[in-house]
């Protein structure tokens, strides 16, 4: 009987043929498995797309797939909204601030009208009026039929502090007297102490 | 009969399909079976002739899918999850922006329309000497009846364009009336201002 070893190192040895379709294998795997991963970015990327479709249209943006060249338009696009709502800001803060302003200013002279129209007297006569720095002062006269007088009472509810400061009464023979008032209008009482 | 005369005889019972094409020697030595004599007699391709080391094999497949697994699989899922989530970041502050932009824009036009409706400085130029052109207008200064010079004022505290920084209103006697006067019409009432006009609309 021929001694036949079993044992050989050709057994150790794989066929090229083999070898090819294992690395054959392995292509479609790291293809598939990139295919998958592709698609599920594609998928969240067209779920972005669908849901912020509001903002593209009225931005006048939309998304090419290219995730680099997206981020770097819609950063651009963001840029340009900022300057935007920089300048608004400014203008608003500008419009807001002039519109307190002018409100002061204007309640300032409401409030002074407030007093000249006293429910009490017959008569106003205004002799100054000035205003500086959101604070108005008027100096009036106010005529009263008889030798009855009142402290100066505004016709309506006045818009501001204000402080009528009566400087002196006059009458004329029992028929009227005449109130002079010195008043101050916008000043607070914190900064009037 | 002897024993090399029997294992003659049985390798002579075995029946080949095409005895010719085969290269193999039929040996005299050692039994093949003949499923195995038909694997040998298979015509052998390139790819059947070469191999590679099994244990380098699998070490490279190994390898060649690990790396490429990473380099195409995990490397690109790393970048686009990082890209997309850049990406949404950016459109949420996109977003953001645009609508700070909308209520600005809103706010901004609503308060130039509201105020642009009660503005009648076009009048008011006529009887002033201000311009269109934003800035202060200092030394202002109007002369006239207590009636006229009091409708200037009430158009001037009432016209938004403007603001007042500094008025002065007297007349120029000691004695005016405001607003009414039955007084002879000599008394003329001053009014000295400086005023500021806004560029904001």
């Amino acid at each position: 009987m021929v001694d036949v070893n079993l044992y050989s190192k050709k057994r150790r040895v794989s066929r090229l043929k083999n070898a090819l379709i294992l690395l054959l294998l392995v292509v479609v795997l790291v293809a598939g498995a990139r295919f998958f991963a592709s698609q599920a970015f594609e998928y969240r990327l067209r779920q972005i797309s669908r849901l912020k479709g509001y903002l593209f249209d009225n931005t006048g943006t939309y998304l090419t797939g290219n995730l680099r060249n997206d981020i770097q338009m819609i950063r651009d696009k963001k840029q340009l909204y900022i300057n935007m709502k920089n300048t608004l800001s400014r203008q608003v803060r500008d419009l807001r601030t002039h519109v307190t302003k002018k409100t002061q200013e204007m309640n300032v002279f409401r409030t002074i009208n407030a007093f000249l129209e006293d429910e009490n007297a017959i008569k106003t006569i205004l002799t100054r009026v000035s205003f500086a720095d959101g604070k108005g002062s008027s100096f009036y006269y106010l005529i009263y039929d008889g030798k009855d007088v009142n402290f100066p009472t505004p016709v309506t509810t006045p818009t501001l502090l204000a402080y009528p400061g009566v400087r002196g009464n006059m009458g004329f023979a029992d028929l009227y007297t005449l109130q002079l008032v010195d008043l101050e209008v916008g000043e607070t009482l914190e900064q009037r102490q | 009969m002897s024993k090399d005369s029997e294992r003659d005889f049985e390798l002579e019972d075995l029946e080949f399909q095409t005895p010719e094409s085969v290269s193999f020697r039929e040996p005299d030595e050692f039994f093949v079976h003949k499923d195995y004599r038909n694997r040998l007699n298979k015509r052998l391709t390139f790819l059947d002739k070469k191999g590679v080391n099994s244990r380098l094999l699998i070490i490279l497949m190994i390898l060649l899918t690990l790396s490429s697994f990473a380099f195409l699989v995990v490397m690109y899922s790393y970048n686009a999850f990082k890209n997309t989530s850049t990406l949404l970041t950016e459109v949420n502050e996109l977003e953001n922006a645009f609508l700070e932009v909308q209520l600005l824009t809103r706010v901004r036009n609503e308060a130039i329309g509201s105020m642009s409706t009660r503005s009648y400085f076009n009048e008011l130029q006529t009887l002033i000497p201000v311009g269109t052109k934003p800035g202060n207008y200092k030394g202002v200064t109007l002369s006239g009846t207590s009636r006229d010079i009091l409708d200037i004022l009430e158009m001037i505290i009432n016209e938004p364009r403007i603001t007042i920084e500094k008025l002065e209103l007297r007349s120029n006697l000691g004695f005016p009336i405001l607003p009414e006067s039955n007084l002879p019409s000599n008394i003329m009432i001053e009014l000295k201002t400086d005023l500021s006009v806004t560029g904001s609309f």
